[in-house]
């Protein structure tokens, strides 16, 4: 199979206008597309994976205080509570809404995070060259995008939150620095996903 | 990852040929612009957190008896109703004893906390002299501090403030000066009960406590300025009572105080009358007695007392401790105790020569001596000698409606005798015999004013005087009769009003006949006994 790869050939596809051109070309001649140079140079450092890295590392940095900042404050007679997100699900586990608990969860802890650590996971096996389970990585990469645009039920959750509950001083609810953490964290796990090159998994399959 | 050896350019001389027509060198972008992203979310949060760090006051560990009222993340803690903190958790001491709050103090009035800041809960109090914190009932408790006076101490954690369990009574700082009040007396006083002067507030009890040793209650006081000027050597502090009642011969009196003083009761303090302020007191916490009431401060106060022992051989009914002894009218010292022990020297009740002995004393400076103790010991002698010549005590009845008694010591021309001891103390010969007599007599006297039948007569005066009235009437009817500016018509008028003023003259008479028959036979209330001025204490 490898002989018959375009890798082995020398050559590569625009991303973009599908040109087939020699491998390591930075820009293609005839759209000018940058990026996405592939061939036996590219991986360690590639611009792709270095982007990818990059989203990654800023939506790790975003997730702290997403988890660790009030996510919204609700003031009930003019004193103002500020609630996390996990602290959020332990109160509505506690209060027995489990299905409610077990979807806030999963839609802000385990998603974000679970799309962070395979992302990490994949540009971990190209940055170390690894050829194992190309198949099942390129299945958890389509996951990962696949996923990324159900991320925002928790922001959804508080906009709706925010904005049906607005009784002056006897109850209501204020956005908390943490939603808009929350939000970049999405964003740049998009990009970061959206920024990965899966073919960059198949560029060693020949060894 | 960062030390990974960045990928060698293609090197010239490859030796495969170039597939493509052009050999486009070109500019590998070794680091993207992404890598800004992750620098800059880095940053800002680098910046968050050393600007939540900066802008963070004080931590402070406060202990309270209980936390009642108390939510973390709720409760505030205010100085003068402006918030200054809150409460960040509540959590029990170790040994369950107490209430530890974690407490943060904001950053704008981190200054405000010193040393001898104090804490104390705000909860709604009701008590006999005020009601307060009743906002609290809807707000929810707080925690009041008061700065305190101490130098501000930068530091960012404190630990060991003690809350207190009500206000202060007084905030630290307030000028004034503290006093340590003592009493034998044995009244309790709740601290925040009001120290008068002169019927204003000036200044209040902050502490009652009982000292076991000296078995007497022991009240801390605070003096507010400008009222701490008043205390001088010679201020005497006195428990108000709040009534008063008097009964006199005139009648009776009642007068009330405010009504603070008849719920809490309260100390009051002055000089007495007719003695010099004295020395200002500055020094705090010195000790001042509290006299039982405020005609006791106005007695002066000798120190040098010469004890002896009356030996009586009749009944000592009414005769109590604190009752005077006199000479010709004039006190001269008290009695002591009429109980004391007399089981050493032999004598039994019931039998015929059984005597009960009185113990009294004699304030030298009384008699005219420096209040001194060479001065006593002079007395004593000179008292001595007195015994000898003829010097005896007799126990006469002051009051009979009550009963009570005074010794009265007089001279009287006596062989020449030696005086006698009785339990330690000199005895001073009683006059024998005459107690009953007079009393039988006077028994006797009060038996026959008491069968004047004062009511009947008061009114029949009364009767006579209406009819005379009545007659006058008559006689004034009559006299119109009379023709106008006759001889017979002015002798008439002229009697008639001769006759209106002498019943004018005797209505006020009969008046207070009426109200109080015995008023003919004893006199108003005499002044309270003279005592000579001469000698000073």
């Amino acid at each position: 199979m490898s002989e018959h790869s375009a890798t082995a050939k020398g050559v590569q596809g625009c991303p973009v206008c599908t040109q087939v051109l020699p491998i390591g070309t930075p820009r293609c001649p005839r759209c000018g597309t940058h990026g996405h140079p592939l061939g036996p140079t590219a991986g360690r450092w590639n611009p792709s994976l270095q982007r990818t890295w990059a989203w990654l590392l800023t939506s790790v940095l975003l997730y702290l205080p997403a988890n660790f900042l009030p996510i919204m404050y609700t003031s009930k007679w003019g004193s103002p509570r500020g609630s996390t997100i996990l602290g959020g699900v332990v109160k509505l586990w506690h209060h027995g809404s489990y299905p409610i608990a077990t979807i806030i969860f999963v839609a802000s802890v385990l998603v974000p995070v679970g799309k962070i650590v395979i992302l990490v996971w994949l540009c971990l096996s190209v940055q170390l060259r690894r050829s194992t389970a190309i198949q099942r990585k390129t299945e958890f990469y389509r996951l990962t995008e696949l996923v990324g645009r159900w991320s925002m039920v928790d922001v959804f959750v508080v906009g709706v939150l925010v904005a049906l509950i607005q009784f002056g001083n006897i109850m209501a609810i204020v956005p908390g620095p943490a939603a808009l953490a929350f939000a970049g964290m999405v964003v740049t796990t998009m990009l970061a996903a959206s920024s990965f090159d899966p073919r960059l998994l198949w560029v060693h399959e020949a060894r | 990852m960062s030390d990974d050896v960045p990928n060698a350019p293609p090197t010239p001389g490859a030796p495969e040929e170039p597939a493509a027509p052009e050999a486009e060198v070109a500019h590998v972008n070794r680091w993207s612009p992404v890598w800004l992203v992750p620098l800059v979310a880095f940053g800002i949060a680098t910046w968050m957190v050393y600007q939540h760090y900066v802008g963070q006051g004080p931590l402070v560990e406060i202990r309270f008896e209980d936390g009642g009222g108390i939510e973390p993340g709720k409760t505030r803690i205010r100085t003068k109703n402006v918030e200054v903190g809150e409460v960040l958790s509540m959590s029990l001491s170790e040994d369950a004893e107490s209430v530890i709050l974690s407490t943060r103090i904001h950053k704008e009035n981190a200054h405000l906390l010193r040393e001898d800041s104090t804490f104390w809960i705000v909860r709604p109090r009701v008590n006999a002299l005020s009601v307060s914190g009743l906002g609290t009932l809807l707000s929810g408790a707080y925690i009041e501090m008061s700065p305190g006076v101490a130098d501000p101490i930068p530091r960012r954690h404190f630990e060991g403030f003690d809350g207190l369990d009500a206000p202060p009574q007084t905030p630290i700082g307030t000028p004034g000066i503290h006093l340590t009040l003592e009493s034998s007396a044995g009244k309790h006083l709740d601290a925040g009960t009001p120290l008068m002067f002169g019927g204003m507030e000036a200044g209040k009890i902050e502490d009652v406590q009982f000292d076991l040793e000296r078995r007497r209650t022991r009240y801390d006081a605070f003096i507010v300025a400008p009222y701490d000027h008043l205390i001088t050597s010679n201020t005497r502090f006195w428990f108000n009572s709040g009534v008063a009642v008097e009964v006199t011969a005139d009648g009776a009196r009642l007068e009330f105080e405010t009504l603070e003083t008849i719920a809490a009761g309260g100390i009051s303090f002055g000089v007495p009358e007719g003695t010099e302020p004295g020395e200002p007191i500055t020094v705090a916490h010195t000790v001042f007695e509290v006299y039982p009431h405020e005609g006791s401060i106005n007695e002066r106060i000798y120190t040098q007392a010469l004890e002896y022992i009356l030996l009586a051989d009749k009944s000592i009914r009414g005769l109590q401790p604190g009752a005077p002894v006199e000479y010709r009218g004039v006190k001269v010292g008290e009695v002591l105790r009429t109980d004391i022990d007399y089981s050493d020297e032999g004598v039994l009740l019931l039998e015929p020569t059984a005597r009960i002995p009185i113990l009294f004393k004699v304030e030298p400076g009384r008699l005219g001596y420096a209040d001194t103790e060479a001065a006593a010991a002079v007395a004593e002698a000179r008292i001595l000698e007195l015994i000898r010549t003829g010097l005896h005590g007799e126990i006469k009845i002051t009051n009979f409606v009550t009963g009570s008694k005074v010794i009265e010591l007089q001279h009287r021309a006596a062989a020449h005798r030696r005086p006698s001891t009785f339990a330690g103390y000199t005895v001073v010969p009683a006059t024998e015999g005459r107690v009953d007599q007079l009393l039988v007599l006077l028994e006797k006297t009060a038996r026959k004013v008491n069968a004047i039948p004062l009511d009947e007569v008061t009114e029949e005066t009364l009767l006579t005087l209406e009819k005379a009235q009545a007659t006058l009437e008559r006689c004034e009817g009559l006299a119109t009769h009379y023709s106008a500016g006759s001889e017979p018509h002015r002798e008439l008028v002229r009697s008639l009003n001769a006759l209106e003023r002498t019943l004018a003259e005797v209505t006020p008479l009969v008046r207070q006949l009426r109200e109080q028959p015995n008023a003919v036979l004893v006199g108003p209330r005499g002044a309270p006994d003279p005592e000579p001025t001469g000698a000073e204490p």
